[in-house]
């Protein structure tokens, strides 16, 4: 497919700057790690076999690439620490985005609903319930007290089934 | 190279006739597809990605040369074994002398499918990954994927970004990719 640079922001790209730097300063100390192994398999030959300034030496190059390493470790998490502020910002920076969208869609919503609208929506429920009542008691006029015991002997019976 | 110890060889390794392209075209086709199944499960057992067939007989690399009965394959014999495999998507040529083979025992739609998940089941959706990160970082060392060679990851990262799934990216000239995982 194309590539959609739309998908990929420019804080993408600082991100990946330092995460490649990051890379860069893991596989250095893997090195470190590896010279240091060596100087010292080195150093406990030299020992062995009597060679004392040979040892020596080996053990020197030994402190000289600890130290090396030790600064790595430092460099490595300014760099881890400043990607995840990155992160961190942009994650809140979404929400703040989500959060004013959300607010956007609340007052759209409110405007088509007016409190008057809500009013008089109300008071022509309460008209078309009353509307409703007075029928009831025009009906309720028309049977006598016979019929209108008849008809709760019907209703009963309909319970009973 | 990996010592292959552990890769068990199947019965048909140590028969004779085995080492010997067969004329007879059915028993060829059956040949064929057994060498497939050995070179594709040696390989995947040694993670073995690339190899060069000129340098494996110059080394008597054991997965075509059994020393135990004395045979191995010809150079051309093969030459035909890896043109059927790569007739059915499990390998490539690497160069154009036809020497050097890329070996896909799993495709990229497999890798593909098996990264996703890994990047969605550790968070790292939305985030933004370095190509060496996926194959070297501390949370893909317990991963299939880890070391995976990079012309297949690459191939597996496409397929997943036909699917909408991600987008690989530079940042400088040095070509050092990138890649951004979404959820779909």
């Amino acid at each position: 497919g194309n590539r959609d640079d739309g998908k990929i922001s420019k804080t993408d790209k600082a991100v990946l700057n330092l995460k490649i730097q990051r890379d860069k300063l893991k596989n250095y100390q893997t090195q470190l790690n590896v010279i240091i192994q060596r100087e010292v398999t080195i150093a406990k030959e030299c020992a062995k076999q009597g060679k004392k300034n040979q040892a020596l030496l080996a053990l020197k190059k030994k402190k000289y690439q600890e130290k090396l390493l030790e600064d790595s470790f430092a460099n490595l998490q300014n760099i881890e620490e400043l990607i995840s502020n990155i992160e961190q910002a942009e994650i809140q920076n979404r929400i703040f985005e989500s959060l004013k969208q959300g607010n956007e869609a609340l007052k759209d919503i409110q405007k088509e609903m007016s409190l008057e609208d809500v009013e008089n929506l109300m008071s022509e429920t309460e008209e078309a319930i009353q509307y409703q009542n007075d029928i009831s008691e025009a009906l309720s006029g028309k049977f006598s007290q016979e019929e209108e015991d008849a008809l709760l002997e019907e209703l009963d019976q309909m319970e009973k089934q | 190279m990996n010592s292959s110890e552990s890769f068990q060889f199947p019965l048909y390794y140590n028969k004779e006739p085995f080492f010997t392209i067969q004329p007879i075209i059915n028993t060829r086709k059956i040949q064929l597809q057994m060498w497939q199944d050995l070179i594709l499960a040696y390989s995947r057992s040694n993670k073995i990605y690339e190899l060069d067939l000129n340098e494996s007989i110059k080394t008597n690399l054991n997965l075509f040369n059994n020393e135990k009965i004395n045979r191995k394959l010809s150079r051309d014999s093969l030459k035909i074994i890896f043109d059927d495999i790569i007739e059915n998507g499990y390998a490539e040529w690497i160069d154009k002398e036809k020497n050097r083979v890329l070996i896909m025992w799993r495709k990229p739609e497999e890798w593909a499918s098996l990264i996703y998940k890994w990047v969605s089941d550790c968070g790292f959706l939305n985030t933004v990954l370095t190509i060496w990160e996926i194959q070297n970082g501390d949370d893909s060392k317990k991963q299939d994927f880890h070391q995976l060679n990079t012309t297949i990851l690459l191939k597996s990262l496409k397929v997943l970004e036909k699917q909408s799934k991600a987008q690989t990216f530079s940042s400088d000239d040095e070509g050092n990719l990138g890649v951004k995982f979404f959820s779909i």
